[in-house]
């Protein structure tokens, strides 16, 4: 396992020692993270990456392939443009967590900030605390669960994504209304929860689950009303 | 972008002086904005005193001069105690002020001030505003780093909304109001019709800077009688725009983050100080192992009072 002390190190040669460790052995852990920014951006094989404090700003950004786990809290927009491998974030992270991803997983074990998975194109975010205004705004595709309470606007504008809520999810964004799970779901999410051991693993019976009525599917001029109450 | 920072010390002054935090703070901001850097320090001075900050531009020459005639005009309102200039900045000391917080005696010496053709950072008994065009580096000749007070708010400016002159650098005096100061992320967008309306009232305003109107309007709800955190909680629905501010007065400090919570700000909590920054990485060198950090959410204030 390649160890690297960042402090003291330019944000390039973090992240080229990164690379080269999960060449070389596979799994990197990195301390001193002092909450920097675009840590582990950009890595493209696979291998574990571990990040043992805070993390700042696009950390892990556009990632394929690797496993990275942050020791700590994160700063805006972890996971940003993930396509495949996964983020485990132990702390909070803060605003746009799991922005426009792909595909792959994140799972932030404490609170995220606001629009956290917005525009989510695939894959899964799990959130084992609340999440802040307008999480999930115009997400079409993939998995999102919310252990804890959500903020306003919740679901704003949402295409095929799945949501799933555990706490209050009292004010619904426009066109996203809560449905019906199916033993499929239940399942699915019960999997996902055990597996990442988020919040207790709670009983997947205790979520609501979110989907969109489907009116704001297509732009229409005739719903400029609706919109205008949306921001 | 903007960078804001706040420090409060629980327990009053500390060995490591509040300048010195703020100064690291805002050396780490600088990633968020290097056209001006600026910071309202609060101390103690005597009851009946008060301190003037006061920008001179050094540049034009003839400096001494220029003092001397400031000292003379505010002589004709109040009592200098001393007065001394290093860079850009005089800092005034007015002595046997009988009330400080008489507003129709803060508006004749600020007049007396500007009357003298130079701009008035702040007047306060315990708060002074520092700031300069640049990055923190600049303020070093103000020797901040050793300034020792309980709490203060801290800037480094990316100008998005008016010009880079240190006239619209923050943090904002919430003119002639003493010891109230505002730094300011975001952008308003009702700061023109708030500032007429306050205008209409008699209030004078320095520049066109959205942020200065929230200065004013949290010392105007704060002379109507409503706490630190009533005027902070109002803010939110009167303000229109995005925003992220933090306000210090003589007693404390507090933060708005507004409905749509775009701007950020995470929080350091420790049992004898709490520091606030736009980003986490600027917390890091006041933090310890202890140190609790969290982010408020969308539509929250918190004050927190010596």
């Amino acid at each position: 396992m390649a160890s690297i002390n960042a402090k003291g190190l330019t944000l390039r040669e973090v992240n080229r020692a990164i690379k080269d460790g999960l060449t070389a052995d596979g799994e990197v852990v990195v301390t001193n993270t002092e909450s920097r920014h675009n840590l582990a951006v950009g890595l493209n094989q696979p291998g574990k990456v571990v990040l043992d404090g805070n993390v700042g700003y696009y950390c892990g950004g556009m990632l394929q392939l690797a496993d990275i786990e942050v020791n700590g809290n994160a700063g805006w927009s972890v996971a940003s443009d993930m396509q495949s491998g996964s983020i485990i974030v132990h702390g909070n992270a803060s605003a746009a967590a799991g922005a426009a991803i792909r595909g792959g997983t994140l799972v932030v074990h404490g609170d995220t900030g606001p629009r956290t998975g917005i525009s989510q194109k695939g894959g899964i975010i799990i959130i084992g605390g609340t999440v802040d205004y307008m999480s999930g705004f115009v997400s079409q595709k993939g998995l999102f669960v919310v252990c804890g309470d959500t903020g306003e606007a919740y679901g704003d504008s949402i295409y095929e994504t799945r949501m799933f809520v555990r706490g209050t999810a009292a004010d619904l964004g426009n066109g996203a209304i809560i449905e019906a799970m199916s033993p499929e779901d239940a399942t699915e999410l019960s999997d996902l929860l055990t597996r990442y051991q988020v919040a207790g693993v709670p009983d997947a019976s205790e979520f609501k689950k979110i989907v969109s009525d489907k009116r704001l599917y297509n732009f229409d001029k005739a719903d400029f009303k609706i919109w205008r109450t949306a921001l | 972008m903007c960078g804001i920072a706040g420090f409060f010390y629980k327990n009053g002054a500390s060995e490591v002086p509040l300048g010195t935090r703020l100064s690291d703070m805002a050396t780490v901001l600088g990633s968020r904005g290097l056209d001006s850097t600026g910071m309202a320090l609060y101390g103690d001075l005597p009851a009946d005193h008060l301190a003037l900050r006061v920008h001179l531009d050094s540049a034009s020459g003839d400096t001494e001069a220029r003092l001397a005639e400031i000292r003379e005009r505010v002589g004709e309102v109040a009592t200098v105690a001393s007065a001394q200039y290093s860079g850009n900045i005089a800092r005034i000391e007015l002595e046997g002020i009988a009330d400080t917080g008489d507003l129709e005696h803060m508006t004749s010496i600020t007049h007396a001030v500007e009357s003298a053709g130079v701009e008035l950072f702040s007047i306060g008994n315990a708060m002074e505003i520092v700031k300069d065009v640049g990055p923190a580096s600049e303020l070093a000749v103000y020797d901040v780093g050793a300034f020792s007070g309980t709490h203060g708010i801290a800037h480094t400016r990316l100008a998005t909304e008016s010009r880079v002159d240190i006239c619209y650098s923050h943090p904002f005096w919430a003119r002639p109001f003493p010891d109230i100061a505002v730094v300011h992320n975001g952008q308003l967008t009702n700061d023109n019709k708030m500032r007429r309306s306050f205008q209409r009232r008699g209030y004078e305003f320095l520049t066109t800077n959205d942020s200065e109107v929230i200065a004013v309007f949290i010392a105007d709800r704060l002379r109507a009688g409503a706490s630190l955190e009533e005027a902070l909680t109002d803010s939110i629905e009167v303000l229109d725009g995005t925003f992220t501010y933090l306000v210090a007065t003589r007693k404390g400090i507090g933060f708005a983050k507004d409905r749509f919570s775009t701007k950020p700000l995470i929080i350091a909590e420790d049992e004898g100080f709490v520091a606030m920054a736009s980003e986490e990485v600027a917390l890091a060198p006041v933090m310890t192992a202890t140190t609790k950090v969290h982010e408020p959410t969308a539509r929250t204030v918190r004050t927190w009072h010596r």
